[in-house]
């Protein structure tokens, strides 16, 4: 057994060393060779580790770094999947590299990003103490069918992971609501400040999964998150245990924040922009409190919290202002189009979108994007679109009441980065999420920067 | 003039975009400075379809048909039956196109009787036939190249009493056998494909209008819009579907 372990973790290793040889980074390969040669490897390698996992399908990667930061700014190592790889075999992989060549844990501790489809196996494997849900979302809707779907997926990973302490976004019916089919432990984060929010044109969750019955709202935070209730059998948000009770903007920047939480009340500053940075925050700050770690510090922590890779990013290019938003759903996108419309002064947007596997063949869900809203509120003396269905992108935005004349496509991200090179005006990239890799790559080789998977 | 159109159900049928096909209607009546309303029915909402011009019914998930059966029971199946003999264009994707068929039987053979205004019926599926596909209108209708996005387990068969939409040229259309795709009745549209299925097409987005304006004013003079991102969207995946 200890021979496999360690055979496994070896060709893991190798192939790693032999795919970055050849200047290929952060592949499946390495993690998906170990599974084959030992199906047990990860159960195996997270056993002495104390794990806590985040899933859902919007900001897990945001709430997994917000985590990982809490560690780091107390000094205590942990292991964790970067760089969107959030499957079976990338997990694996992280664990195996964090290991000695014997299949020993050098941390102790360990924060996991993981896809909503990955998580029933992963989260049998890894018998995580702590799971955040984030929210369910719409998304890559030919990967895994329905919203339902990756619903029923997470429960059944909680159901794996019985003793696992389950935080609940109170906001979302669709997440709220496992406390109810799950054995689990639960503990619940929302925010309960009083919101100018509305409903999105097309809710993702409009009827009771107990009754059938159309939900109410006594608040709307945005898309179908808010204080819901079920009219008919009574069914309604559960108070949560982390509760934002007010958030203002930062003079410094991102948002002061006050928190009710079972340690007591607490106010930080959130250094990221956006309320939903302030979501993402909250879901970390329970997803601590269940891990039992110092609540103030973590809290405090959040003020030092930059960008994480692709999510939203600023870099510059020559003396051209940079930044990245990544967009893969409806609800995401809409968060981003707000931040665009509220940005001071000319600037140069650009939408990208391709439809490779990995972003979900069917790019139907930018119609349910509120690209109106966007040019309702402001105009552009010039827009950029980019990607494998770009000609679809400039044909949203013409409907959406973009001039058509104002639209560059650009063929090529060379094409692109050529164009941003230059410019006097601050640039916003709203890709997807493969066409954010080719973008970001050619950003970096025009002016410097890191690969992705370091 | 101005085109009444309702979207029925659109609490429930919702997936895929189907907002885009709204957007498209609304946009070519618009540009052409003619009037839109748009009216949305939810479950249990209670105007008569006769009240409108154009109806367009979109795609939905699994849990949320059983919801809509009870409601279709209790008077909107027979509601949509009476509009469609009066000649109502109805513009019914996926779901939508389903559901106005006869039946459909579930993959562990459930049989599930459905509103019957179309002569089709559907058998469901375990694997789903998905991506992009191409199909020919009839020549009656244009006989334009419709580019869509499909993503549907179940199979349609149709019966006498309708014709196939079009002829399928890439990808699989109502059951990956005969080679059709969606169907027709009189004024009814129904089709397989969602994405939205409008903006993409506007020839086809012109027939619909065309349909409902002939049917109240009695004619249709739709002046040509500039149609160039339509026309760049459509060559790329043409060809990239080698269907060009
Ligand atoms: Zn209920």
């Amino acid at each position: 057994m200890r021979l496999r372990v360690m055979l496994a973790c070896a060709a893991c290793r190798i192939s790693r060393f032999v795919l970055r040889l050849f200047g290929r980074g952060g592949t499946a390969l390495p993690g998906k060779i170990a599974l084959r040669l030992y199906p047990g490897l990860l159960a195996r390698l997270a056993r002495p580790v104390d794990v806590i996992m985040v899933t859902g399908t919007n900001g897990k990667t945001t709430t997994a770094a917000m985590l990982r930061h809490m560690l780091e700014q107390a000094g205590r190592p942990c292991l964790s999947n970067r760089a969107g790889a959030n499957l079976l075999s990338g997990i694996t992989a992280e664990f195996v590299f964090s290991a000695s060549l014997t299949g020993r844990p050098r941390k102790k501790l360990a924060v996991i990003e993981c896809d909503e489809g990955a998580f029933p196996a992963a989260a049998q494997a890894i018998r995580p103490k702590a799971v955040v849900v984030t929210n369910l979302f719409r998304d890559q809707l030919d990967r895994y069918g329905e919203v339902t779907h990756a619903r029923r997926s997470i429960l059944s990973g909680l159901e794996k992971a019985p003793e696992a302490v389950a935080c609940l976004n109170a906001d979302c019916s669709l997440t709220a609501t496992l406390h109810l089919d799950a054995g689990n432990p639960c503990l619940f984060y929302g925010l309960d400040i009083p919101g100018e929010g509305e409903a999105a044109a097309v809710s993702d969750a409009p009827h009771c999964l107990g009754c059938g019955a159309r939900y109410a709202y006594r608040r709307h935070t945005y898309a179908h998150l808010g204080d819901w209730y079920c009219p008919e059998c009574g069914r309604e948000r559960p108070r949560p245990d982390y509760s934002v009770t007010s958030v203002a903007p930062a003079p410094e920047g991102g948002s002061l924040v006050t928190m009710a939480a079972p340690e007591g009340n607490l106010n930080f500053r959130v250094a990221l922009p956006a309320l939903y940075n302030v979501c993402n925050a909250a879901a970390a700050l329970a997803g601590a409190g269940a891990m039992g770690w110092d609540l103030p510090a973590a809290a405090r922590s959040l003020e030092s919290f930059g960008a994480v890779f692709g999510r939203m990013e600023s870099l510059r290019l020559g003396d051209t202002p940079v930044q990245i938003v990544l967009v893969k759903n409806p609800a995401g996108c809409d968060r981003a189009l707000e931040y665009l419309a509220s940005v001071p002064g000319e600037c140069f947007p650009v939408f990208c979108l391709n439809d490779n596997l990995a972003d979900g063949t069917d790019v139907s869900w930018i119609w349910d994007a509120a690209y109106e809203s966007l040019f309702a509120r402001r105009s552009f003396s010039q827009i950029g679109v980019y990607g494998t269905r770009a000609q679809d992108m400039r044909l949203r935005l013409k409907y959406a009441g973009a001039d058509d004349e104002k639209i560059q496509v650009f063929d090529t991200a060379d094409e692109l980065v050529a164009a941003v090179r230059g410019l006097s005006v601050p640039v916003y990239i709203l890709p997807n999420y493969t066409s954010m890799l080719v973008v970001r790559d050619k950003l970096a080789a025009a002016g410097g920067g890191g690969k992705f998977w370091e | 003039m101005e085109l009444k159109i309702c979207h029925l159900y659109p609490d429930v049928l919702n997936l895929y975009g189907d907002r885009g096909n709204i957007l498209c209607l609304r946009r070519r009546l618009e540009w052409r400075g003619l009037g839109f309303s748009l009216t949305e029915l939810p479950l249990g909402g209670g105007d008569a379809l006769g009240a409108f011009d154009l109806v367009f019914i979109g795609g939905g998930q699994d849990f949320e048909q059983t919801v809509l059966l009870e409601d279709l029971r209790r008077g909107r199946g027979a509601d949509i039956r009476s509009a469609v003999e009066d000649g109502m264009p109805f513009l019914c994707v996926c779901g939508g196109y389903q559901l106005l068929g006869r039946s459909y039987r579930t993959a562990d053979g459930q049989e599930c009787p459905y509103i019957g205004a179309l002569d089709l019926y559907t058998l469901g599926s375990e694997d789903r036939l998905i991506g992009n596909y191409v199909f020919q209108l009839e020549p009656e209708d244009g006989g334009s190249l419709v580019i869509g996005f499909e993503n549907h387990g179940g199979r349609t068969y149709l019966g006498s009493g309708v014709r196939p939409l079009g002829r399928v040229r890439k990808g699989y259309g109502n059951n990956g056998e005969d080679g059709t795709e969606g169907a027709r009745y009189k004024n009814v549209f129904g089709t397989y494909s969602h994405g939205p299925l409008l903006p993409k097409n506007p020839a086809f987005c012109d027939r619909l209008l065309a349909c409902a304006l002939e049917r109240k004013y009695g004619r249709a003079d739709l002046e040509p819009l500039e149609d160039a991102a339509e026309e760049a969207a459509r060559a790329g995946m043409l060809a990239r579907l080698g269907a060009d």
